[in-house]
């Protein structure tokens, strides 16, 4: 390997760049930011739901990406934010509010698939001794040319987030790692094993869409 | 794929290859807020007290607090799991240590075995018990509690039980029966006339969890030894209760209240019984010194004989289908066309309010499987100047959108609703007509939607002139 890295890591600069709010933002953009963050520190609700406005599009697309349901998407944004703002006190702005903001997103929304996977799942009483893989395999899902949400959705949650971050969001693998808790090579290869599975399903979907 | 980096010109078409996939990965659709979402949040956002994080700086935000309510989780099902989960969540801390009554133990050792005991059903026999469980609203609460649950157990062990609960709305609608059936891994709910077959959490819970869970908070936490334990002590003897000896328990005030459960913020007295340290009767008080929490015990027996169908598990009705979450409809004519009954439209619009965006909200029929049919559904009023001011959402009664509390207005002779205002600037009337739950806003975001306020007079007037 000539750079662990690779040529296609991102650094803040180059999501900047792109002007992904996640990774990297306008000067303008973080002066409102800071102010918002110091009127909802003092328990300025109002600002508060500004402050969250900025990154509401990303974090529901998150939760609703990793969810897949958009009621669960909202009631996981709601007690995201709640925590959120319970814990404001505790934030020190030595991470991107953003950045932290993300991190809450993901810890409730994997909460609530760890509760989903642990009991409340419907089945019928015959299927009940007879349960299939709930995940199908994402190779196999990608070849049979489902679309794009659908193969992103056959990925596992972690795996899906990480692709999520970085290749929707721009965020820099530094950041992602820090929102998903993981050391940096793993985002590395989560990404790796998401990209190719994601590409094999954008290319056989192409096909299809190409000999229709 | 790593070897592919190492060439420059690979290393261009990676990047551009990443690009094109976040290209796509950012063009996937994304739903809207729910209506009402920003209103229920800054709600809840209103009864949350910031708290330093200081254990954990700049790390993400797990305080040690226990998941409020969902905001609009009012449905049958998920305030039994919900009830559960919040207690079972409250008792995750509380070890259970083997305690025999007979011996001396701390007041705080009962209190956690009394707790574990609820929960987990360790060393209970088999028995037959009902009880009426009365709960008070203290403070807003996005999923306001049943204010009466009256429960009859039939228990054999913690994986083998039948729990019918007569719940009364929190809104005085009315009263639901559920009937949950545990036997082995799985667990049956029948709630109007729809069985669910769910696979049991783990050991699962008990059914007595289900609906006390300020009381069993409480209990747990005068067992622990943490900073937000209350004080804890012994009251002697109590009364018998259905034959049964008691012992009374008596917790102090909570160091760390909750926003959450305020009825468990006071202090408790609990008669438990002395055999088993199963509650049998308690009171709980929540702010101002207010009881909250009553809990009482009408009738117990122990190893009763229970019949073999008592715990056989009901046929599972189809599986609810999957729906969009939301559909736009081009007018008043094709949202009647939608619905199965005629819809509740104002007849006439003041402050030359006109008719803008429609939207639908597809929900799964309880009947055929597979069918989706549009039950709730919201309009945007338009003010003069083209901007959403006013916005009707509705739906069938029994929805579980959140009852925001406030003042009762009469909207006409023989109609009355609720008024509530909140300090973003929004108002919210709401009220029940004709079976359906029918709420106008006004200020504020609702569905991503802002809206500019008009005077609450005006969705009196909207609401005044609703008809079929």
């Amino acid at each position: 390997m000539a750079s662990a890295s690779g040529a296609n890591e991102r650094t803040g600069e180059e999501a900047s760049k792109r002007g992904d709010r996640a990774a990297g933002q306008k000067p303008e953009e973080m002066a409102v930011e800071t102010h918002l963050l110091a009127r909802a520190r003092t328990g300025d609700l109002e600002a508060f739901v500004q402050l969250i406005g900025l990154h509401d599009r990303a974090l529901r697309a998150l939760a609703y990406r990793l969810l897949e349901d958009p009621q669960q998407m909202d009631d996981a944004l709601q007690e995201a934010y709640l925590k959120a703002f319970r814990s404001l006190g505790g934030f020190e702005g030595r991470s991107a509010f953003g950045s932290w903001l993300h991190r809450i997103v993901y810890n409730v929304c994997m909460d609530q698939l760890r509760q989903r996977s642990s009991g409340g799942r419907y089945l019928s009483l015959a299927d009940a001794d007879d349960m299939p893989d709930p995940m199908p395999d994402p190779g196999e899902v990608a070849a049979q040319r489902l679309d794009l949400a659908a193969a992103l959705a056959s990925l596992p949650p972690k795996m899906r987030a990480t692709v999520l971050l970085v290749d929707a969001e721009g965020m820099d693998y530094q950041t992602a790692a820090q929102v998903l808790a993981v050391p940096v090579g793993t985002v590395r290869s989560r990404l790796s094993q998401a990209r190719g599975l994601l590409r094999r399903a954008l290319s056989e979907d192409k096909r299809g869409h190409d000999r229709s | 794929m790593s070897g592919d980096r190492e060439h420059p010109q690979r290393n261009r078409a990676a990047g551009e290859r990443d690009e094109i996939l976040g290209a796509a990965l950012r063009s996937l659709e994304v739903p809207a807020h729910r209506p009402r979402f920003h209103a229920e949040l800054r709600a809840r956002l209103g009864t949350a007290v910031p708290e330093p994080d200081t254990t954990r700086p700049d790390g993400p935000a797990r305080p040690d607090w226990n998941p409020p309510p969902r905001g609009r989780a009012r449905h049958r099902l998920r305030w039994t799991i919900g009830l559960a989960a919040a207690a079972a969540v409250a008792l995750a801390a509380a070890v259970a240590v083997p305690l025999s009554v007979n011996a001396p133990a701390s007041a705080a050792a009962i209190a956690r075995h009394a707790a574990a005991t609820a929960r987990t059903g360790a060393g209970l026999p088999p028995f037959e018990l009902t009880e009426v469980t009365t709960t008070a609203p203290a403070g807003f609460q996005p999923e306001p509690p049943p204010p009466r649950v009256t429960q009859h157990i039939e228990y054999t062990g913690p994986s083998r039980w039948r729990d019918e609960s007569i719940i009364t709305e929190p809104s005085r609608e009315g009263t639901q029966t559920i009937t949950q059936i545990r036997n082995g891994p799985l667990i049956a709910s029948v709630a109007a006339g729809r069985v669910t077959i769910t696979r049991a959490a783990g050991r699962g819970e008990v059914p007595l969890a289900a609906w006390q869970g300020a009381a069993l908070r409480k209990l747990a936490a005068a067992g622990s030894a943490g900073r937000c334990a209350p004080s804890v002590s012994l009251g002697g003897n109590g009364p018998l209760i259905d034959g049964r000896a008691t012992l009374v328990l008596r917790a102090g005030p909570s160091p760390c209240p909750s926003a959450d459960m305020p009825q468990a913020n006071g202090p408790a007295t609990y008669w438990l019984d002395k055999q088993t340290l199963l509650v049998l009767r308690a009171v709980l008080h929540g702010p101002g010194n207010r009881i909250s929490q009553t809990i009482r015990v009408t009738y117990l027996r122990y190893h009763p004989t229970f019949p073999a169908s008592t715990f056989r598990l009901p046929k599972p009705s189809p599986k609810p289908a999957a729906c969009p979450p939301v559909t736009s409809l081009p007018d008043l004519a094709a949202l009647r066309n939608a619905l199965g009954s005629p819809p509740l439209i104002p007849a006439s619009l003041p402050d030359r309010l006109q008719v803008g965006p429609i939207a639908a909200q597809p929900t799964s029929g309880t009947g055929t499987a597979g069918r989706c049919k549009i039950t709730a559904f919201t309009i945007t009023y338009r003010n003069p100047a083209g901007h959403p001011a006013v916005q009707l959402y509705e739906a069938p009664r029994a929805s579980p959108a959140v009852r925001f509390p406030g003042r009762a207005v009469t909207i006409r002779p023989g109609l009355t609703g609720t008024l509530s205002a909140g300090t973003g600037g929004w108002a919210i009337l709401w009220w029940n007509q004709d079976g359906r739950y029918c709420a106008l806003q006004s200020g504020g975001i609702t569905a991503g939607v802002h809206l500019t306020r008009v005077p609450a007079a005006v969705l009196i007037q909207i609401a005044a002139s609703m008809r079929r």
